[in-house]
């Protein structure tokens, strides 16, 4: 009986359960699947109005039940794959970092048993989301009436990609030794998992196994103007559920090949534990090459993407351009929630953080990027943020300029700005935060991500009748089209109301975040370094 | 060896261009603490932790109770017990927890684990922050529980690598304490230490390395011996038998370097047990009135001096 009596899992469940932490991460996913049921809510009445006064007759729990599925199968989807495997590849270099891997090399139990002890150990949160969200995500489904058939055939595929996923993250982490090339490896995951699907399935149905992957998935669909839609209640609407039923077994099996081959690999991995570790520059180039690819592949999926969109009947009304940029666009938006999550998890120490706070030698700026990118000690969410920015900038000029996807400045311009206002708010939250304790850490995360969600909504709310979902800083994205060429007056001010409102939120958060910063570090008495004190700090580092 | 619990067979380890393990050969009789003892680099740790199967070796041999050890790692896992140099633990994991997840992994189920990891508790003195989290022990507490770890299934080999860095004497009492407690439970132990004055206390036997090989192995005793063959003596006497004994001691061939403090005397002396009664015999015999008569116990510290001595002059040279 190999789950049963496996010390990995022990612990996983042991360090999860019964601390304070995990019941802080299910509130936290309590409340972020229950605002975005109130979004869909709001958005699916709006639509059942239209619908009436056209004389259609739509059930508002079912196109609510329909749509809420969308989402809980999407989260479902990208904890199962996203997440776990960045989880796995960080799991053995973890343990080198603590000095506890010796414990791993010494238990007496087979390699096997280990990886599988890990997956499970490790994932537990992950699997306890996948299982909320798949529950949650069934029930919807039923009340939108989608097919039981259908249902069990994504839990298949978030199962089998669970555990492929899981495999490949831990190999990873055995062979390359650095969490980026887990990342690095993940892209190459999904890149062999759209070729063999697409040679399964067709050119056309190339994306189809990428839909449920996307990451929030029903803020990327937010992106297409809902009154250009048709009602997507409809049979062949675009995405996984129309795909026949016999070819679903195509990625099942698929995932679950890689799945085998993963595991007794990462068991042989387990059985050598010895292996050396990659150098920091290997982990470097492996994070560049990962992005690099990242936004060849986002910029042909987009492309696609837009093809698919033009070519099915249900969507003649979209031009092109406006397809790939609402795309790219929820892309974008998706990467940038997923380095957020990234940072989150790389909350470092009190002590770290405190030390790593202190030491600019160089003046603020520059160094904190360079020691982001170079300094093991150093929250690696500057890199993170750094890359975000460039990749961002790489898959828009592409689409720019070989696809002749017309995006302004101007919303570029806002777009970047308004993120990076929300990132800096973060950032200095964090700083106070972690100055506190790493638990303080991760709940300012938590509370960010609420707040990003909450905060510009409940103003929308208050203020004037704009969709909750819009007025976050994804939604925003949507009205910001509307700066560049306006449909109406109303719709530009909108557009304004939205984006200022994001900025000043953004802004009022950064000041926040800035002050309690002072504030913490003042109280611990902290004061910026002396050039001697940053010599001496230097002189040990490098001793 | 049909005794032997470890031998060694031209075991070799090389790390790229450096050899960290030249050709051993060793044997460990069961039931010994054995000592390793050599400076940085020597090939310790290295010897350590083949013997706890987390380094393959590059060429040769260990068997373990007669059997190669990477015939059966597992089996092997089962027998040991390895606390390496700079033991961590899972900070997010309370003490018991901890103990539970090791007595898990080696088989332990249900009454006899919790009763197992309570006894472990309670010997390595932990009972008090039983159910802290381990991110809140103290450096010395997570030696413990390094320890308790290692012993937890009863091994028939414990390996421990500097148990003693950094614990104060209190904490090195108690830790040497369990250790004795173990071995007496039937296990052979061999540590390796720079703590050269408490492994001389401790060990059965010691092996000495420099640069991978073992320069000299074997008792404790005999290892001494072989390597300062002259004893240090100590003698005192009561006021008037001064002279007397100074004069005795100064005609005899087998001492040298007398040194006199008052009534004390320091003197090397070279011969075995029986010549050493016989000295006293002679000294009393010659109405010397004798308070003290010992020999000093520092010499393992002075036997390791020596040799590294001799082993850096023939590498100089």
């Amino acid at each position: 009986m190999w789950p049963i009596n496996n010390p990995l899992i022990y612990r996983g469940v042991r360090s999860s359960f019964g601390r304070s932490g995990f019941w802080g991460w299910m509130l936290g996913l309590g409340l972020f699947m229950g605002f975005i049921f109130v979004c869909i809510y709001i958005d699916a009445s709006e639509d059942v109005s239209r619908h009436l006064t056209h004389g259609n007759q739509v059930s508002l729990s079912q196109l609510t039940g329909y749509r809420y599925a969308w989402f809980c199968f999407g989260l479902e989807l990208f904890v199962a794959i996203f997440v776990t495997l960045w989880i796995m590849g960080d799991s053995v270099v973890q343990e080198r970092k603590q000095n506890t891997h010796e414990f791993l090399e010494t238990l007496p139990l087979h390699p096997l048993r280990k990886a599988l002890g890990l997956l499970l150990g490790r994932c537990t949160w992950a699997l306890i989301v996948v299982a909320l969200a798949g529950a949650v995500g069934t029930i919807s489904a039923l009340i939108g009436e989608v097919e039981m058939e259908r249902i069990l055939w994504l839990h298949a595929i978030a199962l089998s990609g669970f555990i492929a996923s899981g495999f490949l993250g831990l190999l990873a982490s055995l062979g390359l030794g650095r969490m980026s090339l887990g990342g690095l490896a993940a892209i190459v995951f999904l890149l062999l998992s759209m070729g063999i699907s697409s040679a399964l399935l067709g050119e056309k149905t190339v994306i189809l196994p990428l839909l449920p992957l996307a990451p929030l998935a029903c803020l990327g669909w937010s992106m297409i103007p809902v009154h250009e839609l048709p009602p997507l209640i409809q049979q062949n609407a675009f995405h996984f559920y129309s795909l026949p039923v016999p070819w679903q077994a195509g990625p099942v099996a698929f995932y679950l090949f890689l799945a085998v081959v993963f595991f007794l690999s990462a068991g042989r991995g387990l059985a050598r534990p010895d292996a050396a570790r990659s150098p920091r520059w290997q982990g470097l180039i492996g994070l560049a090459l990962f992005h690099g690819l990242l936004v060849g592949f986002l910029a042909d999926n987009v492309r696609r993407a837009a093809e698919v969109c033009l070519h099915s009947p249900n969507y003649s009304s979209l031009e092109s351009a406006e397809a790939v940029v609402a795309i790219c666009l929820a892309y974008l938006a998706g990467f940038g929630a997923v380095i957020l999550l990234w940072m989150i998890l790389q909350t470092p120490t009190m002590d770290k953080a405190a030390a790593w706070m202190r030491h600019r030698p160089r003046g603020p700026r520059g160094n904190t990027i360079v020691r982001g990118l170079f300094d093991d000690g150093s929250p690696s969410w500057f890199a993170g943020l750094l890359i975000w920015g460039i990749t961002l900038a790489v898959t828009l000029a592409i689409n720019q300029y070989f696809f002749q996807a017309r995006i302004s400045a101007r919303v570029l311009l806002a777009v970047a700005g308004v993120w990076a206002l929300f990132l800096l708010g973060y950032a200095s939250l964090f700083q106070a935060g972690v100055l506190t304790s790493r638990l303080a850490g991760f709940l300012v995360g938590i509370l960010f991500i609420a707040a990003c969600l909450l905060g510009p909504s409940l103003l929308a709310m208050v203020t004037e009748s704009i969709s909750p979902l819009y007025a976050t800083p994804v939604g925003m994205l949507e009205h910001i089209e509307d700066l560049v060429e306006p449909s109406s007056a109303q719709a530009a001010k909108e557009a304004w109301i939205a984006v200022m409102k994001n900025a000043f939120s953004g802004l009022i958060i950064l000041v926040i975040g800035q002050g309690l910063c002072a504030l913490r570090l003042a109280t611990l008495g902290y004061g910026e370094p002396s050039a001697r004190e940053n010599r001496q700090a230097d002189g040990a580092a490098a001793s | 060896m049909a005794d032997s619990i470890i031998e060694l067979r031209r075991l070799r380890k090389e790390y790229f261009n450096v050899v960290a393990l030249a050709d051993v050969d060793l044997s460990i009789p069961g039931g010994e603490i054995y000592g390793l003892i050599g400076p940085n680099g020597a090939g310790k740790t290295t010897l350590l932790r083949i013997l706890a199967t987390t380094l393959e070796p590059t060429a040769g041999c260990v068997l373990l109770e007669g059997k190669d050890l990477w015939d059966d790692p597992l089996a092997a896992r089962r027998t040991t017990g390895f606390m390496p140099d700079f033991f961590q633990v899972y900070r997010d994991l309370t003490v018991r927890e901890f103990l539970n997840f090791f007595a898990l992994a080696h088989g332990l189920r249900g009454g006899e684990r919790t009763r197992r990891v309570a006894d472990v508790i309670r010997l390595i003195g932990l009972e008090e922050k039983a159910d802290a989290l381990c991110k809140g022990l103290s450096r010395g507490m997570v030696q413990r529980l390094g320890l308790g770890r290692a012993i937890l299934h009863k091994p028939r080999l414990l390996l421990l690598d500097e148990p003693a860095s950094g614990l104060d004497p209190l904490a090195r009492k108690r830790l040497f304490d369990v250790l004795q407690y173990v071995r007496s439970g039937g296990a052979t132990i061999v540590i390796s230490s720079h703590i050269l004055a408490e492994l001389s206390d401790l060990c059965t036997s010691v092996g000495i390395m420099d640069r991978g090989v073992f320069l000299e192995a074997g008792p404790t005793e005999q290892v001494i011996r072989r390597l300062l063959p002259r004893r240090k003596l100590q003698l005192r006497v009561l006021e008037g038998s001064q002279a007397a004994a100074v004069r005795f001691l100064e005609q005899r061939e087998s001492v040298s370097e007398l040194q006199t403090d008052t009534m004390l005397l320091r003197f090397d002396f070279e011969g075995d047990d029986e010549t050493v009664a016989d000295l006293l015999r002679d000294l009393i015999a010659r109405n010397v009135r004798v308070v003290l008569f010992q020999e000093s116990a520092s010499s393992l510290h002075e036997a390791y001096l020596r040799i590294a001595e001799r082993s850096s002059h023939v590498a100089n040279q």
